[in-house]
């Protein structure tokens, strides 16, 4: 195979606004992901940014076929991942697995974590396995345990007993279970004490580079996204407004959201000079969001343009892709 | 006089269950000066919250008490105040903004009634209509636009953003010496952050108030503070100016806890981490509470708590293996 593990091509989500029960009427739609591509290598992360309403979240749904586009589509493996129904929708499920934010949600309390990663196991193993081998079951589960630093004796222990560092290790062993190709990680490390953060972002390398898994990285830590991802997306109200490999992104930032974004990370060492934006107002509502640029209500370099006509996102340099008219003659 | 507002000393607070004595707080000391902002920095656990709830006299019910220390108020100690005169101090002259704005507003009143009330204690005697030209004022100050329409909505009608600086508009409404700030901007968004960040300072140069800021975030730190005091266990283990602490932290903990954070310069490559967990506040060690985790360890650190270093100009650390300056 040669082209990209995951692609996904102009999707749209538009959820509809509606009022009143038996006789509903469609008031608008929240345009919550408008037009949004990207692909994703094998064994390559992907770090998607952006502040809460832009559509990172819907977009990672969609990717983990928990919600149909309204327009575009998604591929995995060239192959289109709407419409997958029984067996061939639970081998989808097997190739892309999840880890969510909140490691006191995701897992069932009355369940001991041993069998929370079995269950995993037996719900996306192929026919065979499933026939029942106990012992290949709990070899696999010490497996798992001991891939994500836990001891395998921890198996037999409820997830009250685990602090929430170790209880993301259960949730990430859970998801390497079936084998994934994929993982998206919707900010996985910000319910995480600093020093925890830091060893589970070791992990997750680790295990990047062990099993050539990918990652869709959810995350609105800019530092976080630096030190994980390959590439980087940042979406503001449902549109890609600048994406480039991280590192290219990191030296030179061209759209004045993302500038933005870069002012708002509070670096701990005082005394750089680099240009300040600080944005005023919030957040508009993706039920009416502006005409034209949706961050011309807030952006500094607004241009008489920029409320009437919408940026195309296009290339700026090799890979470097902006959405903005203060680039349309670059 | 000096312009030290708010000492604490030797302050222990913990918590009695029927299971034993969780030493949360544990020999916390520390002072802040007219208009400066101390960042209390730690991880979950360590009793940063719980220092500031029992500055605050505001302790969670359920064994929770204060045995040792002195909070000295404007040199006067508060942790002998009766209740009815701790309600008078509170608000007035102690404030405090929680990190969650949704929990800290009453859902069914509006946000006017909310700072009518808060107000209406502090100026007694007010008309009614001069304590709302005072509200809308009070949202003024912290920058809500339109605040005439804004302060007759209810807090559902708003934006975290801007329900926390409602919150920042009762907590400095009776001018008080010092705020007590916990995590307030964990909870927002980053840009939204910045903004509540600046604000706060623009308020502090106004009026001159102490600002004691709880986070466990040192880009915030960085951002607002003074003085940084890092807790570990329930004990404040290194305190000294920000910039002293970022370039040349003194104390293991500190220094781990720094290196642990991903940066956005320099190379991408793996980060330190500290391994470990910290030590059951049930069953505290007799030596340094960091020891079991820490590189440099001998035998003294296990023996007994090392004491308090003095490493530079107001620069103190809690460990053995530090030279004084």
């Amino acid at each position: 195979m040669s082209g990209p593990l995951l692609r996904v091509e102009g999707v749209k989500k538009h959820f509809a606004f509606t009022k009143g029960i038996l006789f509903s009427r469609t008031l608008g739609h929240i345009k919550a992901v408008d037009d949004v591509s990207f692909d994703i290598k094998a064994g390559e992360t992907l770090g998607l940014v952006g502040e809460s309403g832009c559509g990172k979240t819907t977009t990672s749904r969609m990717i983990l076929n928990l919600e149909e586009p309204t327009e575009g589509r998604i591929l995995l493996e060239d192959q289109p991942i709407q419409g997958l129904q029984g067996e061939a929708l639970r081998a989808y499920r097997a190739k892309v697995q999840a880890v969510f934010q909140d490691p006191w949600s995701s897992l069932n309390p009355r369940m001991k974590v041993g069998r929370t990663i079995a269950e995993s196991l037996i719900v996306n193993a192929s026919r065979d396995r499933k026939s029942g081998d106990q012992a290949k079951i709990a070899a696999r589960v010490r497996e798992l345990l001991l891939q994500v630093g836990l001891r395998p004796e921890q198996a037999e222990q409820y997830p009250h007993e685990f602090s929430g560092g170790q209880r993301q290790r259960v949730a990430l062993a859970a998801a390497l279970a079936s084998r994934p190709k994929l993982i998206v990680l919707d900010e996985p490390v910000s319910a995480l004490d600093v020093s925890i953060r830091a060893q589970m972002m070791n992990l997750l390398k680790d295990i990047q580079a062990q099993d050539n898994v990918a990652y869709l990285l959810v995350a609105h830590d800019l530092a976080t996204v630096r030190h994980m991802a390959n590439h980087t997306v940042v979406m503001y109200l449902g549109k890609i407004v600048e994406k480039a490999p991280t590192e290219q992104l990191f030296a030179d930032v061209r759209h004045p959201y993302t500038k933005a974004l870069f002012s708002a990370v509070l670096v701990a060492w005082p005394g750089r000079s680099e240009e300040e934006i600080e944005l005023r107002g919030e957040v508009p509502s993706p039920l009416n969001p502006p005409s034209g640029c949706r961050f011309h209500t807030r952006c500094p370099y607004v241009m008489q343009r920029c409320s009437q006509q919408e940026p195309l996102l296009r290339e700026v340099s090799p890979g470097h892709a902006v959405a903005c008219h203060l680039f349309d003659n670059a | 006089m000096s312009d030290t507002v708010l000492e604490v000393r030797d302050l222990h607070t913990h918590f009695f269950l029927r299971r034993g004595v969780v030493k949360a707080v544990d020999g916390v000391s520390f002072s802040l000066k007219r208009g400066e902002v101390l960042g209390l920095v730690g991880e979950s656990g360590c009793g940063k919250s719980l220092t500031a709830l029992s500055l605050m006299r505001l302790l969670p019910k359920g064994g929770a008490r204060t045995i040792k220390g002195e909070v000295l108020l404007g040199g006067e100690n508060i942790l002998q105040r009766t209740p009815s005169e701790m309600r008078e101090i509170r608000g007035r002259r102690i404030s405090m903004v929680l990190q969650d704005p949704q929990t800290s507003l009453n859902p069914v009143f509006s946000v006017g009634d909310q700072l009518r009330e808060a107000l209406e204690r502090r100026r007694k005697g007010a008309s009614l209509s001069e304590i709302m030209k005072e509200a809308v004022a009070a949202l003024r100050r912290v920058e809500i636009a339109a605040p005439e329409q804004r302060i007759g909505q209810y807090p559902h009608q708003m934006s975290g953003g801007m329900k926390q600086r409602v919150v920042g508009a009762i907590a400095i409404s009776g001018e008080p010496e010092v705020l007590i700030a916990d995590e307030p901007t964990t909870a927002l968004d980053v840009t939204i952050q910045l903004q509540y960040l600046k604000l706060l300072k623009r308020l502090q140069a106004e009026n001159g108030m102490a600002i004691l800021f709880i986070t466990h975030d040192f880009g915030v730190v960085g951002r607002m503070c003074d003085r940084v005091a890092v807790m570990y266990a329930g004990r404040i283990v290194e305190c000294g100016p920000v910039k002293q602490i970022f370039e040349a932290p003194q104390h293991p903990y500190t220094r781990a806890l720094i290196a642990s954070v991903p940066k956005m310069t320099g190379p991408a490559g793996r980060l330190t981490t500290i391994e470990g967990q910290p030590p059951s506040l049930m069953d505290l060690p007799v030596g340094c509470r960091f020891a079991s985790r820490c590189a440099l360890v001998e035998q003294r650190c296990l023996d007994a708590y090392p004491c308090s270093v003095r490493v530079g100009e107001e620069h103190t650390a809690d460990c053995w293996k530090v030279s004084p300056s």
